[in-house]
């Protein structure tokens, strides 16, 4: 796997509930292999792109619909 | 060449984005989650909170963008962060009125048609009171005085003055 196809995604845990970040792992997971990485103030995502989905804004896209969630849960 | 791609301290031409910081204290944690949404859909937005109070902004762009695009991005984004800020703080000082305005008018639209039934029903039975004390009057009048009778001997003066015609 080539070092491009990963990435480190970390999110604050104030700013980005585990339980929004588990829910977007959840609906990113046809897309994606993700790993969580639970921390005190961050938790990291780590995202492998594996098959037909070659998108390398996959993490940016992640990070909005994380983002986006947190926003709607308000 | 590394510094030539970071232009300023908060633009990297490099990865489209631009990075600034605001005080939480100023612009609530709320504040700045709303202002996000408005612009989730036109670019990758990112927060950060690095020291305490602070949370760090990022926007990147989705197309290429310019260094004058993306510190207008920014500027749009403050612009919009007070925009929220303004229609927050008025929206909680006007809540007691709205509360009171659409409780009042709920309350109204409950009650109304209860009270307007109960005028009726009670206009109605005045007016039928009416109607039977005009009738027992006029009874009255038909029974003690009977035109037939001509107690103010109408009659006789008409014919009188027929006669001296």
């Amino acid at each position: 796997m080539k070092e491009k196809d990963k990435q480190f995604l970390k999110f604050h845990s104030k700013l980005y509930s585990l339980e929004n970040l588990k829910k977007a792992i959840k609906d990113y997971e046809e897309i994606a292999e993700f790993r969580l990485i639970k921390g005190k103030d961050y938790n990291k995502v780590e995202i492998k792109i594996s098959g037909d989905y070659q998108d390398e804004n996959i993490g940016d896209e992640f990070k909005n619909y994380a983002l986006f969630l947190n926003i709607r849960s308000l | 060449m590394k510094s030539n791609k970071i232009i300023n301290n908060n633009i990297n031409l490099e990865n489209n984005g631009i990075i600034f910081s605001l005080n939480t204290k100023i612009y609530p944690q709320e504040i700045i989650y709303k202002t996000c949404y408005t612009f989730i859909d036109r670019m990758y937005v990112y927060l950060d909170s690095l020291k305490k109070n602070k949370i760090t902004v990022s926007l990147k762009g989705k197309e290429k963008l310019t260094k004058k695009q993306l510190e207008s991005l920014k500027d749009e984004f403050l612009n919009e962060l007070l925009n929220i800020l303004i229609r927050e703080a008025v929206s909680r000082k006007n809540q007691k009125f709205l509360e009171y305005i659409i409780g009042g008018a709920i309350t109204a639209s409950l009650e109304k048609p209860e009270m307007k039934k109960e005028n009726k029903k009670e206009g109605m039975d005045k007016v039928e009171k009416e109607i039977e004390s005009l009738k027992k009057e006029l009874e009255k009048i038909e029974c003690s005085e009977d035109y037939r009778k001509d107690p103010l001997n109408i009659k006789k003066i008409f014919r009188n003055h027929e006669r001296k015609r």
